[in-house]
């Protein structure tokens, strides 16, 4: 699956990992509630993402948000690669998942995750998890050429 | 072919200088012996007695009694006469069943009345006897007239000529059968017992493999289903969480569209999607402490992880008046995190069972034979003693969820902890008479030494909460 979905002088791209349709609309929902101008392009399973980022022409995003636990290719594995890849260096990328181990969240840490949320119970979670992204892109220039 | 019975005098023994004490004796013991043997075969006691002619007949006759009450064969020989015997004492009969006139009259008999097996080895001992003079002292079997075995244990001495040739032999076969028998009876005993404890050994070694085996079976099943409860806790997570998500997007967005009643079904379906939500993350913390191979090579300053947790809980114990007090508490090889889930659970335990008075807990350590005893005492409603067992297992609960809210596993996560570390957990309470959980964690001699240091001292001062 590949949306882009655009908006009027978007200026920053998020690009998002994530196989649960409804996490999906509402992580999208709470970024926009929080007053983020962007554009987001998603992905349902690991295989299309690694083929994305690996892919010379691809827009590189501002922050990339990840489930761990999708489809195909792990979400770990994916991060490993962007970590991997120049392009890709000035990236931020946080891990959106169900677990709350902690070995899971030292484990994405090591591997170059720069945060870490844990997929929220309700809607209040979500807007927090939309304010800490706006709160983020609005310290930096957007990377990306739209 | 029989060997003539040349008696020699007794004369040349007289005085011979190159034997030591004790075989001039025997020597002349054997001279006084040799006298008294007839140059015809010997016909019984009768006949050598009368035939006794030597120097000293009185001695002979003392000496042979004496040697013929001696339950075993004497004999002599010489050696000059191939071997064949000249004396052998009467026992010869008792022993072996040949009179000694047989035996003597047949100058080779005693070489084929030696047991087949043990000829070989006589040979060869003899032959060496001969050529060193050295006495000669082994143990033979001997073949009796009906052909039984006795077990002969023979001293042979060589007896030589004062100019160094060997002159005759002399010496004494003991029947050592009963000795041998018993000796044989005792290796077949000794035998038989080695067998039976490695029959034994293979025995328990087998059932040592066999539960070993079971140990290893119930251990993967166990495994198997601690994989299980994982996967499944988790796979449930997410279905939980579409439930409530869409039920809050449905009341924010949409509830227009609902009237009173469909909102109030709405409420419950979120409220139900919270509390199997917490019930599936309980669970998956207690399948966790058991799967994580958790490092417990690091010491954890307990007095340290008191006060996060006094920290995590201050609303609670805030709302709740309660006045929570902490002694000097020791450092221990358990994870920070896992013993903070351990004091979390018991001293919000504590509080949320309380009575009509204000809640006052006391968290405390001993060390008692080599192990960390911790107390978290606390005076609030306590614990019937027929459910001091039930309490720490999983999702069971003594009282209504309204009125004590929770998933009903804290206590059955603090028993996972406690025991993952080989350590124990239990309550001493009555019925309205406050609780006292107390658990242990087997100490290391490091945190021993942490506890009197000045370190430890000066944490202690930051809790005080009395």
């Amino acid at each position: 699956m590949h949306t882009a979905v655009s908006s009027d002088n978007a200026r920053f791209h998020i690009v998002i990992l994530e196989d649960n349709e409804l996490d999906l609309l509402t992580i999208k929902r709470s970024i926009r509630e929080a007053g983020v101008n962007c554009e987001f392009t998603a992905f349902a399973d690991g295989e299309e993402a690694l083929a994305y980022v690996n892919e010379a022409a691809s827009r590189v995003a501002d922050l990339m948000i990840l489930d761990l636990n999708i489809p195909k290719v792990e979400g770990a594995s994916v991060l490993n690669s962007i970590r991997g890849n120049p392009r890709w260096a000035h990236a931020k990328v946080a891990v959106f998942t169900a677990s709350q181990d902690p070995g899971d969240i030292a484990r994405v840490k090591l591997l170059g995750a720069d945060d870490y949320f844990v997929k929220p119970m309700d809607l209040a979670g979500f807007a927090k998890i939309g304010s800490a992204v706006k709160d983020w892109l609005d310290k930096r220039a957007p990377v990306s050429g739209a | 072919m029989k060997v003539p019975r040349t008696i020699p005098e007794g004369g040349p023994l007289n005085g011979t200088s190159f034997l030591g004490e004790g075989e001039t004796m025997l020597a002349g013991l054997a001279a006084s012996f040799f006298a008294a043997v007839p140059a015809s075969p010997l016909n019984g006691d009768d006949s050598f007695e009368e035939v006794s002619h030597s120097a000293a007949p009185e001695l002979s006759l003392r000496y042979r009694t004496l040697l013929e009450q001696i339950p075993a064969v004497v004999f002599m020989a010489r050696l000059e006469d191939g071997h064949s015997e000249a004396y052998v004492s009467p026992h010869i009969e008792t022993i072996l069943g040949f009179t000694r006139e047989e035996w003597l009259d047949d100058p080779i008999r005693w070489y084929y009345q030696i047991h087949p097996d043990d000829r070989g080895r006589w040979n060869i001992e003899a032959a060496s006897f001969v050529l060193s003079g050295q006495p000669l002292r082994s143990v033979y079997r001997v073949l009796t007239r009906d052909g039984h075995v006795v077990w002969f244990q023979c001293e042979v001495k060589m007896v030589r000529r004062p100019g160094g040739q060997p002159w005759f032999f002399h010496g004494v076969g003991i029947d050592v059968t009963d000795l041998k028998n018993a000796e044989q009876e005792l290796q077949r005993a000794h035998d038989e017992l080695e067998i039976r404890v490695q029959e034994r050994t293979a025995e328990l070694s087998r059932a040592n493999a066999e539960l070993q085996q079971r140990a290893e079976e119930l251990a993967r099943s166990n495994a198997d289903l601690e994989q299980f409860a994982y996967s499944a806790s988790h796979d449930l997570q997410e279905p939980i969480r579409n439930v409530a998500i869409s039920a809050q997007l449905l009341a924010r967005d949409h509830s227009s569209a609902l009237d009173h009643e469909g909102q109030g079904l709405l409420k419950t379906a979120l409220n139900s999607a919270y509390h199997m939500e917490s019930l599936v993350r309980d669970l998956l913390e207690y399948t966790r402490v058991a799967r994580a191979a958790e490092e417990t090579g690091n010491e954890t300053d307990a007095h340290r992880v008191m006060e996060t947790v006094l920290q995590t809980l201050e609303a609670t114990i805030r709302d709740s008046g309660a006045e929570v007090t902490c002694d000097l508490l020791p450092s221990v090889l358990l994870p920070a995190f896992r013993l903070q889930q351990l004091f979390q659970n018991l001293v919000s335990n504590g509080i949320k069972y309380r009575s009509d008075k204000p809640p006052r807990i006391h968290v405390s350590a001993a060390l008692v034979d080599g192990s960390w005893v911790f107390s978290v005492e606390d005076n609030g409603i306590g614990i019937d003693p027929q459910y001091h067992e039930r309490i720490f297992g999983i999702f069971k609960r003594l009282h209504n969820k309204d009125k004590y809210p929770g998933t009903g596993i804290g206590l059955a996560i603090c028993k996972r902890i406690v025991e993952h570390v080989g350590g124990r957990i239990w309550v001493e309470s009555d019925s309205g008479k406050g609780a006292r959980f107390m658990f242990t964690i087997p100490n290391s001699a490091n945190a021993a030494r942490k506890l009197i240091d000045e370190d430890a001292c000066e944490v202690a001062p930051r809790i005080a909460h009395r």
